[in-house]
């Protein structure tokens, strides 16, 4: 048998498992409407500003919506898929196939994660274009660099479920636990704003940038708008720094879930 | 074609076909006018002239999602213009290079006019003529701008434009959801059609195979129930 044949048989079960008919073309289409719903681009200021503020604002507000949805979605793919291999013991036919467990993971991540995304990406990207060509093809860096800040979050509160739901061996926990994390991470941005204006230092910000890397992307890209931001005015290089602890984080989360399910996983 | 990728060209096809039929639902959406933002105005026009419109509404700044709607009655036919810059830039260029102009003067030889054209050619977001002395256009923007309307008199005689004109809001421009949606919808399907073909022979082969997975599932239960 080919090597990758065993690696895609269990690639596209997964995918079979996670996206049935018709939930992602049901997706596609949320996601497309809302994307075109929820736009918005200000609706005040002038022109010539800061035009990468406007294409960042309109991206922040035809996110929210999806976004959420796509978490849910993640959630549901880690805990649903692996959570439940492990709980009916299903994983024990995968760890039949002659295959090393890191790609059974990989082949399982890929289908909870990558499909998703690039559902995502594609429809909310397409959506742009469609809405705003003329700022969307010359601002595509910022573009970009929004999608790869924005989505950090969720890939982290993804990785975290999937720690967990290898630890707990069952989704329905890790499922609960990942949706409380959510909802903490939607608060804590306004948290931390309010407490550091409350001590007049940036240090609350700074920190939580260090998990939600869209914070400081958020903070760059205002006092490009509105000038130097009292509070705090990161740099662009900072942001994308802010960004590299951010995934950093994920990919120690997901480092772990892979020596956890390579080394320490009994069936 | 392999099964597995008749499935995935299937599925990209449906996916395609989904996001086709929301852009159709969303085409089919109506524009908004915007509240108390509607505006009118009368010009003279000398000939050979221009003349810059400045209604208070036109100096909003315009968004993919807020569009213009304008209608013009003319006694002749004038050239309608609608620039994709603010009129204060018009007015600085004019006194700029235009030295007999103050940077206020909203009014100018058609000269004027064309060279300020000729110098900026990626100013023009709109352009049409009134022949039969009546013209209507809806403008939806492509990005985020300022607006300049201009309506200039070419002939040698004087004209006389009445105009009225809205704000409107969009969740998206008709036409921009629409050409998507044409190449989305038929790409879709033609890439779906070996994975439904496929999923209604399984339909049709299902029953069948259910009885034998079924009598099969009954037997081994049976054994199991024997042996213990």
């Amino acid at each position: 048998m080919a090597r990758g044949k065993p690696f895609l048989e269990i690639l596209a079960s997964s995918l079979h498992g996670d996206y049935k008919f018709p939930i992602p073309e049901f997706l596609a289409f949320l996601f497309l409407l809302s994307s075109f719903v929820f736009a918005s681009f200000g609706g005040f200021g002038s022109t010539g500003v800061a035009e990468e503020y406007f294409v960042f604002f309109m991206i922040n507000s035809l996110m929210g919506l999806p976004l959420f949805i796509l978490v849910m979605l993640l959630l549901r793919n880690i805990t649903s898929g692996i959570g439940n291999d492990l709980e009916k013991g299903t994983i024990q036919t995968i760890f039949a196939y002659p295959l090393r467990r890191h790609s059974i993971l990989t082949a399982k991540i890929f289908s909870a994660f990558a499909a998703a995304v690039i559902l995502f990406l594609g429809t909310q990207i397409s959506a742009l274009y469609i809405l705003a060509p003329d700022m969307v093809a010359p601002n595509l860096s910022v573009v970009l660099l929004a999608y790869v800040a924005k989505l950090s979050v969720a890939i982290f509160i993804g990785s975290m479920t999937l720690l967990l739901t290898l630890i707990l061996r069952r989704g329905s926990l890790a499922i609960v636990i990942g949706i409380l994390f959510f909802f903490l991470f939607s608060i804590m941005t306004s948290l931390v704003s309010f407490l550091a204006q409350a001590i007049s230092s940036p240090l609350p910000l700074q920190l939580y940038s260090l998990i939600d890397p869209s914070l400081a992307i958020d903070f760059y890209y205002s006092s490009l708008q509105f000038g130097v931001h009292t509070l705090w005015a990161p740099s662009l290089s900072e942001g994308v720094l802010y960004m590299g602890a951010g995934y950093g984080l994920t990919a120690s989360f997901l480092f772990l879930s892979y020596f956890y399910f390579c080394r320490r996983l009994n069936v | 074609m392999n099964r597995r990728w008749s499935t995935f060209m299937g599925r990209a096809g449906t996916i395609l076909m989904a996001a086709g039929i929301a852009l159709v639902v969303l085409s089919l959406i109506p524009a908004r006018t915007e509240e108390n933002t509607d505006f009118e105005g009368t010009s003279l026009l000398q000939p050979k002239t221009y003349s810059v419109e400045s209604s208070f509404f036109l100096s909003f700044m315009f968004d993919p999602q807020r569009g213009l709607y304008v209608n013009v009655q003319a006694n002749r036919s004038v050239t309608v213009y609608l620039l994709n810059i603010g009129r204060e830039y018009v007015y600085e260029w004019i006194a700029d290079h235009f030295s007999e102009y103050q940077s206020s003067s909203s009014t100018a030889h058609t000269t004027v006019l064309e060279s300020f054209l000729s110098n900026n050619p990626n100013s023009v977001a709109w352009q049409g003529n009134t022949p039969d002395g009546r013209l209507e256009f809806q403008y939806a923007p492509t990005k985020l701008m300022n607006v300049t309307l201009i309506f200039s008199n070419p002939s040698t005689e004087i004209a006389e434009v009445r105009y009225h004109g809205k704000l409107l809001n969009f969740i998206v421009p008709s036409e921009r959801a629409l050409t998507p949606a044409k190449f989305a919808l038929p790409v879709g399907f033609v890439l779906a059609i070996p994975w439904l073909n496929s999923a209604r022979k399984r339909m049709v082969t299902k029953p069948l195979s259910e009885v034998v997975q079924a009598s099969s599932t009954v037997s081994q239960k049976s054994e199991k129930t024997k042996a213990q």
